[in-house]
């Protein structure tokens, strides 16, 4: 009945004390933002890793070297050197015409800094074989890819990434030049189609040499560091994987599980596991929010008791014109609820500011983001600032409508 | 009878120390009538105000409100008969800074429940009846001391109130202003409003038509005022 007049109150408190109220408020407003930035943020990750997903192929199945602890990666992720995998294990693996993979690609990489002429790049080599267009949806924008016989020649070709190729050369055609890699020349045969940003790897930025090559001359090594097999349909990939592990445990001699020495994943499972670590993130403002809407809560109990004192002949007056307890109670609750929806919208606002520059910024960098501010977020944020409100505010609403009229009345 | 007290006592318990402020007063007021209670500062007459209009309650003795025990009210039922049933005039004003004279004049009534064109409308017949329709939308804070009481006046009669409660009203005023709001008190008295003024000064006292003088927490005499004070002036429009 009186809302309005509660409402009208609380803001021309806001208003009266500028600083205090921002003071009081700031607390609240950080903490809707850390939720809003919470919500939305996750709701981003999902997106962009949906993106990557949809980007590098549902369909892949990736052999890393090593044995892998419980679900996580294994040890050669974090980049040490394990050598159980060789070119033979994928020629192996493809020699049986398992019915549902359609093709099969190796690497191994290093890297170095490239030259040509005065231009110097710092870049990343691939080895690779001549199926990594197939496996990983990439197309030839100029040339051609290198050949299979290329592959396991040792042949000193090289195809570039769309940027690379940019750096390198700038408007010159690069096919048919000549660049430097650990003092060997090679010849530009290809340039891929531009890709975009992943999390993943930046094709657009690397360079891509037959696996022999890389192997025998570049590297000096014999094993490879990945492998990835393209399923034809999502419902194969567990039978794949199955099959694939069979017949590497076989070469390898390996009878037990256990005692694996590779780690065979689908893509989309190794992505799913880069949102584990937004998961720390987000616990991290979870909790922030948590300690700041707490803070905040507390100082909006400190204020409405001040404000409670201040107008205590307010008070008495309205309990003599014939206020209830309850309408005491109710009016000081609407004011706090007021004054901490107020500051839920400002944190909306804010945090809804954030993430666009959040999203501008990830999108400057070249990497797949959706603004996304959630509509739950949102609601949460009024809902949680209005609840705030309604926690803190009980304590000196209740002070206020528990005064004696006639001592408030007296109070000066 | 409106107010009927019979025995009517107060104790005051501070740490287990009781302090009787009215020792057992009695008298009856009928409806229509302009009474002032008198008495010196702890005489026990404010507290007697208190429980007449209904903000505090006796520790003894017998109220009736309309032929209806009051006594043993609760704190909701009091606030629902200060609501309903009186009206209050402040010696210190009371108003609302924030709010403006119309909003200050139309407070009691959001208590009631009225709706706002009800309020409103209300609101301005009293404000223009104390001769005020031209501050209408004014700060309390920037009215005379003389023009406060009738807004505060204005806001005592809002509610159509049974009694009206006058505390001191005249004690911040200068002596016009102080005549001006007893015209007042008297011409809402002609028109058949019943006011209880409580005052410590004679003459002031002396512009009721009965007089009720306290003191020590009880009643001294109970008379007609024998030469009653006329204030003049015309500030009620009728």
């Amino acid at each position: 009945m009186n809302i309005f007049e509660s409402i009208k109150n609380a803001w021309q408190m806001i208003i009266r004390n500028k600083v205090r109220s921002f003071l009081t408020m700031l607390g609240i407003v950080i903490g809707i933002t850390a939720v809003m930035i919470v919500l939305s943020v996750g709701e981003s990750v999902q997106g962009l890793i949906l993106n990557e997903v949809k980007s590098i192929g549902s369909n892949l199945v990736g052999v890393l070297p090593g044995h892998s602890e419980e679900d996580g990666p294994p040890s050669s992720v974090f980049g040490v050197v394990i050598t159980s995998l060789k070119y033979d294990d994928g020629e192996a693996i493809l020699k049986e015409n398992y019915p549902h993979i359609e093709a099969l690609a190796m690497y191994v990489s290093g890297s170095d800094i490239i030259t040509i002429e005065d231009n110097k790049v710092s870049a990343t080599f691939y080895g690779t074989t001549a199926s990594y267009p197939d496996v990983q949806n990439s197309s030839i924008e100029e040339g051609r890819f290198f050949t299979e016989e290329e592959e396991s020649t040792n042949a000193k070709v090289v195809v570039l990434g769309n940027q690379i190729a940019k750096d390198l050369f700038g408007d010159q055609d690069p096919i048919g030049q000549r660049i430097k890699i650990k003092k060997t020349n090679f010849t530009v045969i290809g340039i891929l189609k531009a890709k975009g940003g992943s999390l993943v790897q930046n094709e657009d930025g690397n360079l891509f040499v037959p696996i022999s090559t890389a192997q025998n001359v570049l590297l000096g090594i014999n094993h490879i560091s990945i492998m990835r097999i393209k399923v034809d349909k999502t419902e194969n990939i567990d039978g794949t994987i199955e099959y694939i592990k069979n017949i590497l445990r076989d070469r390898h001699n390996i009878s037990d599980a256990k005692e694996d020495d590779f780690t065979v994943s689908s893509t989309a499972q190794a992505l799913e596991s880069i949102s584990s670590i937004t998961t720390a993130l987000r616990f991290f403002l979870a909790a922030i929010a948590a300690i700041s809407l707490i803070v905040g809560g507390f100082g909006i109990m400190n204020i409405m008791l001040a404000t409670v004192q201040e107008r205590t002949k307010e008070i008495g007056l309205r309990k003599a014109i014939g206020a209830k307890n309850a309408d005491i109670t109710r009016q000081f609750l609407i004011e706090a609820m007021t004054i901490t929806f107020i500051s839920g919208i400002i944190g909306i606002i804010i945090g809804s500011l954030l993430l666009a520059l959040i999203s501008i910024i990830i999108n400057a960098m070249n990497y797949h983001w959706d603004l996304i501010i959630s509509p739950i977020s949102i609601i949460l944020g009024c809902v949680v600032s209005i609840g705030i409100g309604l926690m803190f505010g009980i304590a000196p609403a209740r002070k206020a409508s528990l005064l004696n009229p006639i001592e408030a009345l007296r109070y000066e | 009878m409106l107010i009927s007290v019979k025995d009517l006592k107060k104790d005051f318990i501070n740490d287990e120390v009781v302090t009787p402020v009215l020792k057992g007063v009695t008298f009856d007021i009928k409806k229509g009538e302009f009474v002032s209670i008198m008495g010196p500062s702890g005489s026990g007459k404010s507290t007697l105000m208190h429980i007449l209009s209904f903000l505090d309650k006796p520790t003894g003795g017998v109220y009736s409100f309309e032929d209806r025990d009051v006594s043993g009210l609760d704190d909701d039922e009091l606030a629902e008969m200060r609501s309903k049933k009186v009206g209050f005039i402040f010696q210190s004003f009371n108003l609302l800074n924030r709010s403006s004279v119309l909003e200050n004049v139309m407070l009691p009534l959001v208590y009631t429940g009225a709706s706002a064109e009800e309020r409103t409308k209300r609101a301005k017949d009293l404000l223009e009846k104390v001769g005020l329709s031209h501050r209408l939308s004014y700060s309390p804070g920037k009215l005379s001391g003389g023009e406060k009481q009738r807004v505060a006046i204005a806001r005592a009669l809002v509610n159509n109130p049974e009694v009206i409660f006058a505390d001191e009203p005249t004690g911040n005023l200068d002596s016009k202003s102080g005549a001006q709001v007893m015209k007042i008190l008297q011409d809402l008295n002609d028109q058949g409003h019943t006011i209880i003024l409580v005052t410590h000064e004679k003459s002031t006292a002396e512009h009721a038509e009965r007089m009720i003088r306290v003191k020590d927490g009880v009643i001294l005499e109970d008379v007609k005022v024998l030469q009653r004070q006329r204030a003049s002036g015309d500030v009620l429009n009728k």
